[in-house]
């Protein structure tokens, strides 16, 4: 066991030591892509390297989690705590299961460009560097140098109008939304002298909000809501969604939401801890209007690929409801749903992927009628993925919705909880027609495409995901005690200062 | 001095931009719009600086790369929605709605 | 006199941002943007940021504006765009904007740099020293013996080198996502 200090230079590069060696693999498969670069099978090594500088991260994020200091110190650039290390493992491991499914999606669309797996793990620095943020200047540029990448990405397959289309939208509404996110920053700082998230909060403290203070929380409120794909800040998701190559979709789905709701939540956790009255109306608010419209335009969707995306809205209403306590225990249930609906998704957008052509945009009911005939453990897998985002019981899904819940009652404002039970209730409306129609539809022959079934890396992803998803469903504890965990330390690194007073 | 007046200038610069975002339907116009917001968050930084030392300056320059890159890839996107539409007009472009 | 200057930049800088809303020539509307940046390159040297002042000057009206006046040109859409029509939505808009600039002037105007000081300092818990760079030397007393460069290059490279580090990554994403839209094919 070797401590190190964060508080030195060198400590520092320890501190980060997992973006450091993501940032070395991205240079390497960089270099080889430069080097070999014309094939399928270099693209596909591109991305078993990709793979592979993953899994060192995480290996480097598991050295960091066990010999971090107890007390840290001041006045850091990076938070050294369980929220921290549980994020970035659960970007790592959805990161991993969208490039396990852009394997074979690449190549079947001919998209084989291995720079892609390049843009993939710069945009994962990004949001590593987006949850371990504890400087507010540090989080944006986290979040430019993930946009940058996902905004090519959203484009990347130039043949297609839609995909094209798809790019720009998303570059436009990011860049605008940044500005707002950069503004509120700017007046954060105005009005605190500080951009360091844990000082702010001790010079905040419980004291009435200036109003230079109220306005930049209103505008970083604006900024992330964008980023999360909050009603009425939602209206690009659809679009980019439905146009961006399917495995991308689901990487900004899961990987780019979860980093979105952990700067959220540290910010308004840490920085704002002591104003939680003021901060608790707008984000009831956003919840409420994102569970209802999410859930509302999703049942009018024809398209599979356009439903997940206005589910995706409508699942960013519930991990707001889970922000609005502002207690550990609601901190916990949001870190245990991102986990609950990473997986899920990631399984879910990799099946779409299998069952269509030309980025999956007009796969409807009708495309996937029998296939419990033809395809048995697709079906089911997709069916799992279904009842996992319905919240039905013996699935992640359930136990996520239920722990929401839980922390909602615990603050004795059951509006939210109410609110949360009937659009979810709502959702069985576009959730179930999936399954029907792949159980109790007869096939429609003959079929369009005869190989559709799931590449062998998209089959690793999708079974890992299913049996994540089924395993948590019954036997939650561990993951839930990890999330507790997580809720705790950041809870202990927004009272740092506080307590050394 | 001029800490108020320099303030209420950015707030001013940046509300013409998010409005011109909102109005333009030129994809490049509305990307210079968004050019006129971090300008505007610059001026309230370079204000700042005033009161609390350089690291108000140092942040402007954060934000001038965070511009030049996404000046350099939103360029990029534009260039490649013009090779499909011949157009960067957000109305003729509009295939994907709602 | 430099009040006289300041307010000077201000109005020419506000009226210009309305022109590149409002010209319907997406070249006009660059150049308009220039000039914004110009004004504001000189309330910044106004205001003491000599060096972000020039750097202003260069990165943006220099560089930024030059690339998007190189495609503008490259693609030739130097034409009119249609006009802005009355429409719901231009009300909207119009009304949003309206609503924000109502919520952020009269509150940001009032603020003066003892009001400032005042509302930092009423909080609970004081500033940690190490936020506030070099407490000992004042801003003029740095800047003289540092110079002006010398003064942001410190905290750039002491207290914000991990934000430094990481807009080389940012750059790098920049540049290879450029490369990778701008290939004929892929």
């Amino acid at each position: 066991m070797i401590a190190f200090d964060p508080t030195t230079p060198a400590g520092t590069a320890l501190a980060l030591l997992p973006e450091v060696v993501l940032s070395a693999a991205s240079l390497v498969v960089l270099l080889v892509v430069a080097w070999k670069h014309q094939g399928p099978a270099d693209s596909r090594r591109a991305g078993w390297l990709a793979l592979a500088s993953l899994g060192l991260t995480a290996l480097a994020l598991v050295w960091v989690a066990a010999n971090a200091p107890e007390e840290p110190g001041l006045g850091l650039m990076v938070a050294l705590d369980g929220f921290r290390y549980f994020a970035s493992a659960l970007i790592l491991l959805v990161s991993a299961g969208s490039v396990l499914a852009s394997l074979g999606y690449l190549e079947r669309e001919r998209l084989v460009a291995p720079e892609y797996y390049v843009l993939v793990l710069l945009a994962v620095v990004g949001l590593l560097f987006m949850v371990n943020a504890q400087d507010l200047i540090v989080l944006f540029l986290g979040l430019e140098t993930m946009s940058v990448a996902v905004y090519v990405l959203a484009g990347y397959n130039r043949g297609s109008t839609y995909s094209a289309e798809a790019g720009l939208k998303y570059f436009l509404i990011g860049a605008f939304a940044s500005g707002f996110l950069l503004y509120g920053i700017a007046l954060v700082y105005g009005a605190s002298g500080t951009t360091n998230i844990v000082q702010i909060g001790a010079q905040f403290g419980e004291a009435e909000l200036s109003l230079m203070a109220k306005l930049g929380l209103g505008m970083l409120v604006i900024g992330f809501g964008f980023k999360v794909a909050a009603v009425p800040f939602h209206m690009w998701a659809p679009d980019v969604y439905d146009g961006a190559p399917t495995p991308v979709a689901g990487f900004m789905a899961t990987a780019v939401k979860t980093a979105g709701f952990i700067a959220l939540a540290r910010v308004l956790y840490t920085s704002f801890q002591g104003s939680v009255l003021v901060w608790q109306p707008i984000i009831f608010a956003l919840a409420a209007a994102s569970m209802v419209l999410g859930n509302l335009v999703a049942l009018a969707q024809k398209s599979l690929k356009r439903m997940l995306a206005y589910s995706s809205v409508a699942h960013a209403g519930y991990l707001l409801c889970a922000l609005w306590p502002g207690t550990p225990l609601g901190m916990s249930s949001l870190t245990f749903y991102l986990v609950g609906y990473g997986v899920t998704s990631i399984a879910a957008f990799a099946l779409l992927g299998a069952v269509g052509r030309d980025g999956e945009r007009d796969v409807t009911l009708g495309d996937i009628a029998g296939l419990a005939e033809t395809r048995p453990w697709m079906a089911f897998a997709l069916s799992v993925c279904m009842l996992s985002l319905l919240g039905f019981p013996g699935t992640i899904g359930f136990i996520g919705k239920w722990y929401i819940l839980s922390a909602l009652v615990a603050s004795k404002f059951p509006l939210l909880a109410v609110l949360l039970v009937l659009t979810s209730l709502v959702s069985a409306g576009y959730y179930m027609p999936v399954l029907m129609a792949m159980y109790m539809r007869p096939s429609r022959a003959p079929m369009v495409f005869f190989d559709r079934g799931l590449a062998g890396s998209a089959r690793v992803a999708v079974a890992v995901g299913i049996i994540a998803v089924l395993a948590l469903g019954v036997w939650p504890g561990p993951v839930l005690q990890l999330a507790n965990h997580a809720a705790e330390s950041l809870a202990q690194t927004a009272g740092q200062i506080v307590a050394r007073r | 001095m001029l800490l108020g007046p320099s303030l209420a200038v950015s707030a001013i610069l940046f509300t013409i931009g998010v409005a011109g975002v909102l109005l333009r339907r030129n994809a490049i116009v509305i990307f210079m719009c968004v050019e006129l917001m971090l300008n505007a968050v610059n001026l309230t930084f370079v204000a700042l600086s005033q009161a609390y030392g350089s690291s108000g300056q140092v942040f402007v320059f954060f934000v001038m790369t965070v511009a030049a890159a996404e000046a350099a890839v939103g360029l990029a996107i534009i260039l490649s929605i013009y090779r499909h539409h011949k157009s960067v007009d957000l109305q003729q472009i509009n295939l994907l709605r709602g | 006199m430099v009040e006289a200057v300041f307010w000077f930049f201000a109005a020419v800088a506000i009226v210009s941002a309305l022109l590149v809303v409002t010209m319907r020539n997406p070249i006009a509307s660059a150049f308009w943007l220039v000039c914004t940046m110009l004004c504001l390159a000189g309330i910044f040297f106004l205001l003491q940021a000599q060096f972000i002042g020039a750097i202003q000057i260069l990165v943006y009206a220099g560089a930024v504006m030059v690339l998007f006046l190189f495609v503008i040109m490259l693609l030739n859409l130097g034409r009119d765009d249609a006009a802005l029509k009355r429409t719901p939505t231009w009300f909207a808009a119009v009304l949003l904007a309206g609503v924000l600039a109502s919520q952020l002037v009269p509150a940001l105007i009032r603020y003066s740099s003892e009001r400032l000081a005042f509302e930092y300092t009423r909080s609970a818990v004081l500033a940690d020293p190490r936020m506030v760079f070099d407490s000992t030397l004042s801003a003029a007393q740095a800047t003289l013996e540092r110079g002006v460069p010398g003064d942001i290059a410190k905290p750039l490279f002491e207290h914000y080198l991990v934000p430094f580090e990481l807009t080389s990554i940012l750059l790098l994403a920049a540049i290879v996502g450029a490369v990778v839209l701008a290939k004929r094919r892929i």
